[in-house]
């Protein structure tokens, strides 16, 4: 009987442990104009992390494309 | 890789092994690999929110992020890389990603007030985000070629594409004064829309335009 109990005790807590707490959906972000336009701003920051994004994510032969200097070079 | 190299004049990236320009329909390759990567991110959040992994506010966050980084660089590669962008045009970038920002905000509104249903269609408009870093490359483009003297535009079609019937349209409109036609995005395709830009301008007495060799 003990027996029992104790695996159903575990079988109902392999239960609950499979199954994710559900984060409740929420309410939306509520910025105001100014904090919208503050958030767009590009900031060095987010600079730093775009060159990173490209180079994760660019071909191979493209990582370097927007590191360019100047040059009179081209035809 | 090769070393690459930004002309100023020419508007236009030079491969610096070559001394060849490189066209810009090739850097738009290669940023929709990273907008793809983008658009892969920004699917895995919205599947979270989905799954109620998290919450509407996180999701929005998330988005807004990816939104960040995609314009970002959709910005500077049509701009001839991160040292020739100026503040002048990362305010016109943050002028863009705000846009992107408000139609972000009724996208989440639409989720809380149940308008948007919790299903598939969140994955399919959430996509739409990530594409819309090819108009945040376009307008750049536009604003570059205008400052480059084009004063001319038109629409080249997707090759090979199913376009939309605006956009077949608006290519049959041909030349046009620079910044008349519609921008990408702006059709039923909506941000999609793989349509490019050709710029011209009269030097001399001829027509010079922005096309340009690898």
């Amino acid at each position: 009987m003990g027996s029992r109990s104790a695996n159903s005790a575990r079988a109902e807590g392999g239960a609950v442990m499979a199954e994710k707490k559900k984060v409740p959906l929420g309410a939306p972000l509520s910025l105001t104009n100014a904090e919208l336009t503050d958030a767009a701003v590009v900031t060095e920051e987010d600079i730093e992390q775009a060159k990173k994004f490209w180079r994760e994510n660019a071909p191979e032969k493209f990582w370097n494309l927007l590191d360019a200097e100047t040059t009179e070079e081209g035809e | 890789m090769p070393d690459y190299g930004w002309n100023e004049n020419a508007g236009r990236y030079v491969n610096l092994d070559t001394g060849r320009f490189v066209s810009s329909s090739t850097v738009r390759d290669a940023l929709e690999s990273v907008m793809e990567s983008s658009a892969i991110n920004m699917n895995a959040i919205s599947q979270q929110l989905l799954n109620s992994e998290i919450s509407l506010a996180q999701w929005q966050t998330g988005m807004m992020n990816e939104i960040k980084l995609a314009h970002t660089a959709a910005a500077a590669s049509a701009n001839g890389g991160w040292a020739q962008m100026t503040q002048s045009d990362w305010g016109f970038t943050g002028r863009l990603i705000r846009t992107q920002y408000e139609h972000l905000e009724r996208f989440a509104n639409q989720i809380a007030n149940g308008e948007q249903a919790l299903n598939g269609q969140i994955l399919f408009r959430a996509d739409l985000y990530g594409q819309a870093a090819r108009g945040t490359y376009e307008s750049q483009r536009q604003r570059l070629e205008a400052a480059n003297g084009m004063n001319e535009e038109r629409r080249i079609l997707e090759k090979d594409g199913a376009n939309c019937q605006g956009c077949l349209e608006q290519a049959e409109l041909g030349w046009q004064p620079i910044g008349t036609l519609d921008p990408i995005g702006a059709e039923e395709c909506l941000t999609n829309c793989r349509c490019e830009f050709e710029y011209r301008k009269i030097e001399d007495g001829e027509f010079v335009t922005s096309d340009e060799q690898e």
